[in-house]
């Protein structure tokens, strides 16, 4: 009995730790341009809806919205498309040069970000893709190569070979047995790595900074950060903003991260 | 180069995705007949420009669009891909005194000495015309191996003042001062009655009485502060002499330690938390009453004010010298901060020199000091108070020119690869971070400058 | 018959892979040749022509330039300080989170998605936020001040103060990265034959004998593999510190990836697009190094 209560402390404990951030924009937002030049305080003593009605009109909200939502959605469609079709042929077909392809996808993985920036930057601009918006999904869905094939290759692994068999007795070309039998077993490999491409996508920032340039095509945090270095608002604009920006990550990221979690359990398990 | 993209046979299923989206079009082009494309890295300038772009068009037919990006680093990287590409801008609004020379010494933008005679010069403030000039001592800067600017030619003028100002300008709460028993009527005589007025505020409050400035850059600690303070105690010379190679006068030097001992009275002083704040924050927090003293430059009153503070609360004044100080008269040199270049590429050079034209003369000059709070290279003259109001104009008065003037755009005698952000590290780590005294940061700042010297 | 379906099964398996191939060649293998080359050359960035300068680059940032290599030299131990704490820090605090989950039943999915909060949010918002708790009048402060911890409170604001700002970074750091090492230990810990604990007990093993005797040396694989996954973002990650400090206070958190950020994009048009690239793939065959010791170490164990 003693040992349960130490484990929900610790576990709330670590909880409030967590949700610390989100506690501080909410209470933030809530309060006026006044309360929010005193202390610290959490509870805001007079709350009010006008800090966040009033960043809301300022954000353009759903002109960024939307943007992010293009981005991120091409980027994890991309991801899907081209690193199952890779995984498959990895996982499945003989072909010479296979492990060396592979090995050279994973290598990617420790090629740090930064030293990839700037040529990134220049090559967009050498295909004339600088400030738009394949300039920098095309960036992202081979960034996420490394991950995406070796979590594909994995669990297209695990299909009996007597299914792919089967299929083939049945008349069914490579793209059929592909689609029709090997998706279906994958799909909680691709559901985590649609979750695993689209948070980090949603919420990058460095790269989106210096190739997007002109302020209808930013995304949410390029927005927040325009409205912080264009009209340096006050901490309640800023935690509002903020708020605005996570809410919706965040009600995704609840209503499927039974896939993420399972996805991510099956990805270690395979 | 855009359609080689989506016509590409290779990337087909990735191809198909960018179709989705609008993207063929590749980047922003010089635009056709006459319009002219415009790139600026204030985002404040962006609606003043567009009124003017907007009178142009009415009285030339030529259109304009401006675009900014911003911060700085954007700005940079955007100009920087753009010019591997040759698909600059037709005019750029460029940090005066460093990024126009670049620029044009790549060949990027063009040499404007043949548009802008005498006369021309003449409507601009003093000092400031010959900013984007190339003397001869910057083209033997530009030929060492490590210089910014290689490239350059002698007599080339890369760029014509845009924007005007000076780093150095304290601003003081007047409710603040008055509550800690301070008349704000007038300047504090001397850096030492400044010191004076802080001890009085400081110990009047705490925590809200201190001075700030957003020492997140560390590098405005050094240029913002130091520098004018150092430029004044020491004069020319002496100033310059710290930058130096001779080791007896400079960093290091008996010179450097009196200058660090001054600086380091600030060091009590200082809001809590003032090495957190970036330029905007502290600007922010002295509006809001967070700090009674705010260290910064003409530009600053526009930020402060946007904040919400009453102008008529404000105090200003530039650094006031030391007692003993060997520059008598010590006064702030205006210089451009901002300048307007032109693309080499461009296929409307003329259209785009009546632009920079119709931009500064005192007419649209005063307009768009007007609608962005920020004082412009062209010399208004007598209309500057109506203009610009009296803070902007009373800085303009105080402003001087000269060898006893201090000027912030000259770095001439400088090591070229001097970083005022190492050695504005090594000043935040005096103060406000008390991690060194005044002899330690003076043989920090040494050994940093020797290796400048030896390094390039 | 044989080779001829062989052949086609090759020729479908290039097939499959060419878009993920092609894209590589172009955003990868492209980007890749052309930041090596960059680190060998001296250039701002702006000029038509690169100066060749050959290993000058790598020397100047290891020790050559008296300029520039002491701020290098800063910046890679402070740049080890964070890849030792974060990796630890995240072990040390994800494992005991997995074994108590592990051992609820009610709540469990409940504390996991709040667990899961500052990972799927990382970002500028998020660092807005901590930005605004951690300052002087912020609400850490307050909050201590109340709880009559006020010496711990810091006047200077947790990032303003050189000795703490640091390990705030860490901090922060590690509470974005211990939801997913969490996770995987509550996998290892979910796929534990219970026959094996069961046999602990029987051999008098008390529940906290028994997780680090039988159950912490099962999930060596799995510190592995978190270990690896924060060894990486701990060298790569520099947004924290770019959006956070800037570096500062004084340069106390300037960090290899963000010095090499500012080499290429705050540099003053000084010609040091080169270094920042050099610095990069320093960063590279640190990472590489690392991860094979890694490697050797885990198959040592097993």
């Amino acid at each position: 009995m003693k040992a349960r209560v130490i484990v929900y402390a610790l576990l709330t404990a670590y909880a409030v730790l967590s949700l610390y951030p989100f506690l501080l924009m909410v209470s933030g937002a809530l309060k006026d341009a006044a309360e929010i030049r005193l202390d610290g305080h959490l509870i805001p003593s007079d709350p009010t809806l006008s800090t966040l009605a009033r960043t809301w009109n300022e954000l353009h909200f759903f002109t960024y919205f939307g943007n992010s939502l293009i981005v991120t959605g091409l980027t994890t469609v991309g991801v899907l498309v081209v690193y199952s079709l890779a995984g498959y042929a990895f996982a499945v077909l003989r072909f010479p040069g296979r492990r060396v392809l592979y090995g050279m996808f994973l290598a990617l993985l420790f090629v740090p970000g930064i030293t990839m920036l700037l040529p990134v930057v220049i090559l967009q601009q050498k295909l004339g893709l600088i400030g738009t918006f394949p300039g920098i999904i095309l960036p992202f869905v081979n960034g996420t190569a490394p991950l995406s094939i070796m979590l594909l290759t994995n669990s297209f692994r695990v299909v009996p070979a007597e299914l792919k068999e089967s299929a083939r007795c049945d008349g069914a070309g490579e793209l059929r047995t592909f689609w029709s039998i090997y998706l279906p077993v994958g799909r909680p490999a691709l559901i985590t790595i649609a979750l695993l491409t689209a948070v980090p996508t949603w919420n990058e920032y460095v790269l989106t900074r210096v190739s997007l340039n002109n302020a209808a095509q930013y995304t949410l945090p390029l927005a927040l950060q325009n409205l912080n270095s264009s009209t340096s608002p006050q901490e309640n604009v800023l935690m509002a903003a903020s708020l605005i920006i996570v809410i919706p990550v965040i009600i995704l990221f609840v209503l499927l991260q039974r896939y993420f979690v399972n996805g991510l359990q099956g990805a270690v398990k395979g | 180069m855009g359609t080689k993209w989506c016509g590409g046979r290779v990337l087909a299923v990735v191809a198909a995705l960018a179709m989705v989206t609008t993207a063929c079009g590749g980047g922003t082009g010089s635009g056709d007949g006459t319009t002219l494309s415009m790139w600026t890295f204030k985002q404040t300038h962006v609606k003043a420009l567009e009124a003017a772009a907007a009178k142009f068009k009415a009285r030339t037919g030529i259109t304009v669009n401006v675009s900014a990006y911003t911060p700085d680093d954007t700005f940079t990287s955007k100009v920087q891909s753009a010019a591997a590409s040759h698909n600059v801008a037709d005019v750029l609004e460029v940090h005066a005194a460093g990024e126009d020379r670049v620029l044009g010494g790549a060949g990027i933008t063009s040499d404007l000495a043949g548009d802008v005679n005498d006369q021309y010069k003449s409507r601009f403030l003093k000092g400031t015309a010959d900013t984007g000039l190339i003397t001869d001592q910057v083209y033997q800067d530009s030929l060492k191996p490590k210089s910014t600017d290689p490239g350059v030619q002698k007599g080339q003028l890369l760029s014509i003042p845009f924007t005007a100002g000076t780093f150095g300008v304290i601003y003081a709460n007047k409710d603040l001062l008055t509550a800690a028993g301070i008349d704000p009527g007038k300047a504090p005589a001397s850096w030492q009655e400044l010191i004076s007025w802080l001890a009085a505020t400081h110990a009047k409050d705490a925590q809200n009485g201190g001075i700030t400035i957003g020492l997140k850059s560390s590098s405005t600690g050094l240029d913002w502060a130091m520098e004018p303070l150092a430029f004044a105690l020491l004069g020319p010379q002496a100033f310059h002499d710290l930058y130096g190679a001779d080791k007896s006068k400079a960093w290091g030097s008996a010179n450097g330690q009196k200058v660090l001992e001054q600086y380091n009275q600030l060091t009590p002083y200082w809001t809590p938390g003032t090495q957190t704040l970036g330029i905007d924050d502290a600007d922010r927090a002295f509006a809001q009453g967070k700090a009674a003293f705010d260290i910064g430059g003409t530009f600053t009153i526009s930020a402060i004010q946007q904040n919400g503070m009453d102008p008529a609360k404000i105090l200003s004044f530039p650094i006031p010298a030391p007692e003993g100080s060997v520059a008598k008269d010590f006064k702030l040199a205006p210089f451009a901060l901002t300048g307007l270049a032109v693309s080499a590429q461009t296929p409307h050079r003329d259209a785009a020199l009546k632009w920079l034209d119709f931009l500064t003369q005192p007419e649209q000059a005063g307009a768009f000091a007007q609608s962005a709070l920020d004082l412009p290279g062209t010399d208004l003259g007598a209309n500057a108070e109506k203009l610009v109001g009296p803070y902007l104009s009373s800085m303009e008065a105080a402003f001087g020119a000269g060898d006893s003037a201090w000027n912030p755009g000259d770095s001439t005698f400088k090591g070229s690869t001097w970083d005022i952000q190492v050695a504005g590290d090594i000043l935040v780590k005096m103060s406000p971070l008390k991690e060194l005294d005044p002899a330690a940061t003076n043989q920090q700042l040494a050994v940093y400058n020797n290796s400048v010297h030896s390094g390039q | 018959m044989a080779s001829r379906f062989r052949s086609r099964e090759a020729l479908t398996g290039y097939a499959f892979v060419l878009p993920a191939v092609a894209l590589f060649a172009i955003m990868g293998l492209y980007t890749v040749g052309y930041g090596l080359a960059l680190s060998f050359a001296r250039w701002n960035g702006f000029t038509p022509t690169w100066t060749w300068v050959g290993l000058g680059n790598y020397l100047d940032l290891i020790y050559r330039d008296p300029a520039i290599a002491p701020v290098v030299q800063g910046a890679a131990l402070r740049t080890l300080v964070v890849m030792i704490a974060v990796p630890v820090l995240t072990v040390l605090v994800s494992f005991p989170l997995a074994a108590a989950l592990n051992h609820i039943t009610r709540l469990r999915s409940t504390f996991r998605t709040v667990f899961f909060l500052p990972q799927v949010t990382a970002g500028i918002a998020l660092f807005y936020a901590w930005t605004y708790a951690l300052q002087p009048d912020g609400s850490l402060n307050y909050i201590l001040r109340h709880l009559g911890l006020g010496s711990i409170a810091q006047p200077q604001g947790w990032l303003g103060n050189p000795g703490t700002a640091l390990p705030t970074l860490i901090v922060v750091m590690v509470l974005g990265s211990v939801p997913v090492a969490m996770l995987l230990y509550l996998t290892g810990l979910q796929s534990i034959d219970q026959s094996v604990l069961d046999a602990a007990k029987v051999d008098g093993a008390g529940g906290l004998r028994a997780m680090t005797s039988i159950i912490w040396p099962l999930l060596l694989p799995i510190t592995g593999a978190v270990v690896m996954l924060n060894l990486r973002f701990a060298l790569q990650d520099f947004q924290t510190f770019l959006l956070m400090t800037n570096g500062g206070p004084g340069g106390h958190t300037l960090v290899l990836g963000l010095e090499s950020y500012n080499l290429a994009f705050v540099s003053g048009f000084k010609p040091t697009l080169g270094l920042s690239s050099a610095l990069g793939w320093i960063l590279f065959v640190v990472a590489l190094l690392l991860a094979a010791l890694n490697l050797r170490l885990l198959r040592s164990r097993a």
